[in-house]
């Protein structure tokens, strides 16, 4: 706490704080790339900190390379990684003897476990959901749906990259630590998760909707169906359940979702096309 | 003419870095481009419901680290346009709409590559401490790319493939239409293995998938339903234990 001590306390002002974090939620993924993928972005959202921090050009040049280093993130949750480097860029410009590797070192570390609670939250619970209810809708040709989606969804991403990057920078580094000690980082994946994966499977009765339609003709008059007086006795959604988790499997042996997407197109164009799904 | 310009425009807008990042999460999905569309053609409604169809197939779309199921910007926009101007059904367009996300999602890694030519001028920018330099090299060269593509060849499929689209599709046999709208049945099983495969940690994970399954296929709860009933259980076994020692009870 002896930075507290000189006179000239740096503080970043609200107004940069507010840019920084609009940078963020808005061009993150500007220049997003295979290289370095949220690098550049990463970089952008630190200019308005950078700018009220700094002076030398020296110093400006350090910390913008200190924020061109490869990063990789969900951009909502993960905006509380930006929080957190603007607080501290703001130690180390009141003297706290934070080096290049120790920022780099807390973002990197960061990354994944921000990359895996806020994929679960965005892409595995509220954007299924919203669109599940948008798409509904939208199916009758109700206007509602697009609406309801565009609006629930545009809310979410930016009212939480709000919450989440000024929490990263009113609470620093202390917070990380304390999500990690209390376990609150993986409960709240594990209950984002356990939400996820229940809608998932709702979903999945709902909206994978194939049969088997090739029907054996016994006689002029009766057909035998494999559908309707096997599949579904046995379960209903039998079909689509079965694919889903041979898929599933697949991912988990190593296979490649492209050539995954690649195999279902052909084998559905040809199956359908013979009449054998529907 | 005027209007396929207009639809080339929204392109441009939606994938480059100034729709304000909400692309991915609003204006890239097929319900809500299809809608936009729709409004730019002057038939809003069936705007709607080929772009809600499209995006039922893209509901469990994920995008980790770069890797995607589909491109869902040229399908949603493509789609929904030729499936209107070229006078087409629902399921028609839905078809068609297929094989252009599968196809854009081979270039979309291709984008990436180019953008990684940038960074080095990023890092001769942080060299000279031009901060103004970072904000431009963010904002300028993904406009470019994205004018390359999706925008131009977006619009010039709009604003000349209607006749020819509509000649290859009735050229085109029922069966392989029909083969097509099955692939479209199909398809979201891919997008909903991937959430499951991404969200599970382990195959007993594959318990909850079922509860949400069997809510569904057995009980048919709509997918709010699924949700609250999802959102309280988590609650009790995620945040139960919090000062008391509730949890022992719940087995």
């Amino acid at each position: 706490m002896s930075a507290e001590k000189t006179q000239a306390r740096k503080k970043i002002s609200r107004r940069a704080l507010l840019k920084s974090w609009f940078n963020w939620s808005a061009f993150l993924h500007g220049l997003y790339n295979w290289e370095r993928m949220q690098a550049v972005g990463f970089a952008h959202a630190m200019v308005p900190i950078i700018e009220d921090l700094y002076e030398t050009k020296e110093e400006i040049s350090a910390a913008l390379k200190r924020h061109l280093v490869f990063f990789n993130t969900s951009p909502q949750v993960g905006a509380l990684a930006a929080g957190l480097a603007a607080s501290m860029e703001e130690q180390r410009a009141n003297g706290v003897p934070l080096d290049d590797d120790t920022i780099n070192s807390v973002k990197t570390s960061l990354m994944g476990p921000l990359a895996g609670l806020g994929d679960t939250i965005t892409q595995g619970m509220v954007v299924p959901i919203l669109l599940a209810i948008g798409i509904s809708l939208g199916l009758e040709g109700n206007g509602l749906g697009p609406l309801i989606y565009a609006v629930g969804a545009s809310a979410y991403a930016y009212a939480f990259s709000y919450w989440a990057y000024m929490q990263g920078y009113v609470h620093g580094g202390n917070l990380v630590e304390r999500m990690y000690e209390s376990g609150l980082l993986e409960r709240l994946s594990d209950a984002a998760g356990f939400v996820g994966l229940i809608a998932t499977g709702g979903l999945t009765a709902r909206y994978v909707n194939f049969r088997f339609a090739y029907e054996l003709k016994i006689s002029d008059i009766t057909a035998f169906s494999l559908q309707t007086q096997v599949f579904d006795r046995l379960m209903p959604g039998l079909l689509p359940l079965a694919t889903v988790l041979i898929i599933w499997h697949l991912l988990k042996k190593g296979a490649k979702v492209t050539n995954i997407i690649w195999g279902v197109f052909v084998a559905g164009t040809i199956l359908g096309a013979l009449g054998i799904l529907a | 003419m005027f209007q396929a310009l207009l639809i080339g425009l929204f392109t441009w807008w939606v994938a480059s870095p100034f729709s304000i990042n909400l692309s991915f999460m609003v204006f890239m999905r097929p319900l809500v481009s299809g809608a936009v569309v729709g409004l730019i053609l002057g038939d809003v409604a069936k705007g709607i419901r080929i772009g809600a169809a499209i995006n039922a197939v893209y509901i469990g779309y994920m995008n980790v680290g770069g890797a995607a199921t589909g491109d869902m910007t040229s399908a949603g926009i493509v789609g929904t346009a030729m499936g209107i101007l070229a006078n087409m059904s629902v399921e028609t367009a839905l078809a068609f709409a297929i094989p252009i996300g599968l196809l854009g999602n081979a270039v979309n890694p291709l984008m990436m590559a180019v953008k990684s030519l940038f960074v080095h001028k990023a890092d001769a920018y942080a060299e000279e401490g031009n901060l103004r330099g970072i904000v431009r090299l963010n904002l300028i060269p993904g406009t470019i790319a994205a004018l390359l593509y999706p925008a131009i060849p977006i619009f010039l499929i709009v604003a000349f493939g209607a006749e020819p689209v509509q000649a290859l599709i009735s050229a085109m046999p029922v069966k392989l239409m029909t083969g097509l709208s099955v692939t479209g049945k199909l398809l979201p099983a891919v997008g909903y293995a991937m959430l499951f495969r991404y969200m599970a940690r382990d195959t007993m994970d594959l318990s909850i998938y079922l509860i949400g399954f069997v809510f569904a296929a057995y009980l048919k709860l709509d997918i709010i339903g699924i949700v609250i009933l999802g959102m309280c259980t988590a609650a009790l076994l995620y945040f139960r234990h919090d000062g008391k020692g509730a949890s022992e009870n719940v087995g």
